[in-house]
């Protein structure tokens, strides 16, 4: 279960910065595939804390995976909350 | 960080907060995915503390978003000196190692004091491992070892937290990122190396003056 998280911090931050790279190289009107990257970056925490959850509730370990959820959930809203603000 | 992209680099104190936050979650994400790996990480410490953390770290970048560039430049001067007075500190906050903890323990206080680092991280763009770090070890008697990593792989998360919102005001500068990131990687492999040879009380002192002068300089003294 950590081995699944581990690869996905560290596969979600290679793949974020090279898209960063890539939309970098792009002429102006593509430069939002930097953007993206910059996205992918940022939801790489939060996309492994989904998998830990997931993972923890298939191996039947309801704490974490309440507790890893609860957390998504708090950042999940308090982030829409201040974007629609 | 920050202070090195505004004072040297002449880049606005909110996309260099901002760059800085993207900046933490990628190097998070390296460290925190080797200390997963070795089981160093307190997975239900972590979780306990990161909804107010990351809630702290949301408001925190609201805070930094709505007031004006020269604020923000003297209030991330201040939290300079606070965190370098805790660096000097830091071998005075340390409790004695414990023995691996069972049930935690403070919970309620330790989420509270990481809320603030949450509000520290999101409004100044540090990762706030410098307060997590005493909070898990001091309060919730997590062994040291033990709290660095927790930290490590919280504070990806609380710099993302802040990040969304920089990022959808759009005050992320992407080559700075990438500069800041590809810069870490042997940055930290040389400082590593260079560690082993100093005495770790000089190194304190040496970035604890760093800081203080940097501090000073965004105050404008």
């Amino acid at each position: 279960m950590r081995g699944d998280v581990s690869a996905a911090l560290r596969i979600g931050a290679i793949a974020g910065l090279l898209t960063v790279a890539l939309g970098l190289g792009l002429p102006k009107e593509l430069r939002w595939v930097s953007k993206l990257g910059l996205a992918v970056i940022a939801a790489t925490p939060s996309s492994a804390l989904l998998l830990l959850a997931a993972r923890s509730l298939a191996n039947r370990d309801r704490s974490t995976g309440a507790l890893a959820l609860l957390t998504l959930l708090a950042i999940l809203l308090s982030a829409t909350l201040s974007l629609r603000g | 960080m920050v202070p090195l992209m505004v004072l040297v680099l002449g880049v606005d104190v909110k996309v260099a907060v901002a760059s800085s936050l993207l900046t933490i979650v990628v190097t998070s994400a390296f460290s925190s995915s080797v200390y997963l790996r070795e089981r160093l990480v307190n997975l239900k410490a972590a979780l306990s503390l990161e909804p107010t953390t990351a809630l702290g770290a949301i408001l925190g970048a609201n805070i930094t978003v709505s007031l004006p560039s020269g604020v923000v430049r003297r209030i991330l001067g201040f939290g300079l000196i606070a965190v370098s007075i805790m660096i000097i500190l830091k071998p005075l906050l340390r409790a004695e190692e414990a023995e691996g903890v069972g049930r935690l323990r403070n919970i309620h206080l330790g989420a509270a004091a990481s809320f603030v680092a949450g509000v520290a991280s999101g409004m100044l763009g540090i990762g706030g491992g410098v307060l997590k770090v005493p909070v898990m070890n001091l309060i919730m008697s997590i062994p040291i070892r033990e709290a660095v990593a927790t930290s490590s792989f919280m504070v990806g998360l609380t710099a993302s937290s802040g990040g969304i919102v920089y990022l959808a005001k759009g005050l992320v500068d992407p080559v700075l990122v990438l500069g800041l990131a590809l810069g870490v990687a042997p940055g930290a492999t040389i400082g590593a190396k260079t560690l082993k040879r100093l005495k770790p009380t000089y190194i304190r002192l040496a970035f604890s003056l760093v800081l203080m002068y940097a501090a000073l300089r965004l105050i404008g003294w």
